[in-house]
């Protein structure tokens, strides 16, 4: 087929990291090779198509135990979009005591994903 | 104070193997598990990425979050713990010493105890790294630790030694923190961390891999200024003359490589393997020392916090049984052989009695396609499994079922062609 083009992409949802070859036209995907099970195809016709990925890093945050806490994005977000969304959580400050999943900033550049805590912190001294 | 389980470190390991203890019915009150750091949890704390948790609970979770659910069962079961406690020394009739600021000394009586020590990172002096001696070289661990829990950024410009996860999960997160990657220099003409980290944090960010390159010289007079980078010849490793490439940075992270921790095993007596460097230990993760049990990256650096969690509770489990009286011994002992493409296996011997399947964990030395994994006993296959692909930092597996164990001799385990 014309224009059709082969990618070499690496499996990112399990340890065994599947080779995973995908024969495309632009983003449209014509076959997935290589993948050992079906989040294998379904990652490669995304990857394609419109990449995520899962944003971790860290928040001040005051009166606690350690300053920082650890947050994660509640859902998969545009591989294109992540260094902006990082930049978002550098001024954000968070207070002690917080529970783990508390959202620290909702909706996300229009994407209706959350930043949630993924620890407790207790307060400092109690 | 007197313990039925005194298990030591408060980690994934420690955790997981307190809890299947308890489960097992030994009184939670009898459980004692001692944690140097402020809080339990490990080094799942600092590592805040995502990927935990997929074998055991079917979803990604970062390492605080897999933390916080065996916390929770540790308080939820009354566990006892004790924190900011540091045990100094394991005798082999299984008293152990401890200092805290409150109690000062304390000494625990313990019926059994488990070794979840984990494992600690390879340094600058133990791969020979020559050169000066400035500020701004760090084992990949402490740039975690500076990042995710003291938030400091250790350096601008950052050079990373060695392919392994951490290393490439620390090349994101520097990035993302604002600092630049020049690039990860792998001496191995492959990465040692797994693939999908090759993909999710190098290729997603676009930082450069250079496969067989290493550091030959580190400059700078207070604080790193500059590496020298050489290519390495493929088959001795050895530096290539006239490859040489200064690269200007402020920062090496080393990401070269996790020993288990057993200097409180050496001192109990227990014998260590050369190939893990942690204990050899039977099927039930029993040691050379009667009731003294190992179990997570004490015994043998695994590449998933899942697997950590099913040998500690496997360890947990065990000493239960010990301190119950229940273990019985077979009448010989079977020794299990690394045979062709596996570098070691755990556990290296069978000594307990049981119709139960054992697992045993193993790495290969080299990268091989369409491979049978084989159990053999005297030249007949009493395990097979086909597996695809087989790379070293994966680490394989293979059941034994109990009711196919010879009464004595070797199990050789090995990985051949189709």
């Amino acid at each position: 087929m014309s224009g059709a083009k082969e990618h070499i992409l690496t499996c990112i949802n399990c340890p065994m990291g599947c080779t995973i070859t995908v024969k495309a036209k632009g983003s449209k995907v014509l076959s997935v090779d290589g993948n050992e099970c079906k989040a294998g195809e379904k990652y490669a016709i995304l990857e394609m198509e419109h990449p995520m990925r899962i944003l971790t890093s860290t928040v001040k945050v005051k009166n606690g135990i350690l300053s920082r806490i650890p947050v994660r994005s509640s859902a998969e977000l545009p591989k294109g979009n992540i260094r902006e969304c990082v930049r978002l959580l550098n001024d954000l400050e968070v207070n002690a005591p917080i529970d783990i999943h508390s959202p620290v900033l909702k909706d996300l550049l229009g994407t209706g994903v959350d930043i949630i805590t993924t620890r407790s912190m207790e307060r400092d001294g109690e | 104070m007197n313990a039925k389980v005194a298990v030591i470190g408060g980690g994934p390991a420690g955790l997981g193997a307190a809890v299947a203890a308890y489960e097992a019915g030994i009184n939670p009150e009898d459980i004692h598990i001692i944690e140097r750091d402020m809080e339990l949890g490990g080094i799942l704390q600092q590592c805040i990425h995502n990927g935990f948790g997929q074998l055991i609970f079917g979803e990604m979770m970062t390492g605080p979050e897999y933390a916080s659910h065996y916390i929770d069962e540790v308080l939820k079961a009354g566990i006892r713990f004790h924190l900011n406690t540091m045990v100094l020394d394991i005798s082999p009739d299984r008293v152990i010493t401890a200092v805290n600021q409150e109690e000062c000394l304390m000494r625990i009586n313990a019926d059994s105890i488990i070794l979840a020590m984990g494992c600690r990172e390879r340094t600058r002096y133990q791969i020979h790294l020559p050169g000066e001696r400035p500020a701004g070289i760090y084992p990949a661990g402490t740039v975690q630790r500076l990042i995710n829990i003291e938030g400091a950024l250790p350096g601008r410009r950052a050079v990373i030694l060695g392919s392994g996860d951490i290393g490439m999960i620390m090349a994101r997160r520097l990035v993302l923190e604002g600092a630049e990657v020049e690039g990860v220099y792998e001496i191995m003409g492959s990465p040692s961390g797994l693939p999908r980290n090759v993909q999710q944090c190098l290729r997603d960010f676009e930082i450069p891999l250079h496969l067989s390159h290493t550091v030959t010289g580190i400059h700078g007079n207070r604080r790193l200024e500059g590496v020298t980078i050489s290519r390495v010849n493929p088959e001795s490793l050895k530096p290539m003359p006239g490859t040489e490439r200064y690269v200007e940075c402020d920062t090496l992270v080393l990401s070269v490589g996790l020993i288990p921790e057993n200097e409180l095993s050496e001192g109990a007596g227990i014998k260590l393997d050369g190939w893990t460097g942690g204990p050899i230990v039977d099927e039930e993760r029993e040691t050379s020392v009667d009731g003294i049990f190992g179990c997570g990256n004490a015994v043998h650096v695994y590449d998933l916090v899942d697997d950590v969690t099913k040998s500690s509770e496997l360890a947990g489990r065990s000493a239960a049984r010990y301190v119950k009286g229940e273990t019985i011994c077979r009448e010989h002992v079977l020794s299990i052989t690394a045979g062709e493409n596996v570098r070691y296996t755990v556990p290296q011997h069978i000594r307990k009695q049981s119709d139960e399947p054992v697992e045993v964990f193993f790495r290969v030395y080299l990268e091989a396609a369409n491979v049978k994994l084989q159990a053999l006993v005297a030249a007949e296959v009493i395990s097979e499994e086909s597996r695809r692909v087989v790379k070293p930092p994966i680490m394989e597996k293979i059941i034994l079922q109990g009711d196919l164990l010879p009464v004595d001799g070797e199990i050789i385990i090995q990985v051949v062609e189709k």
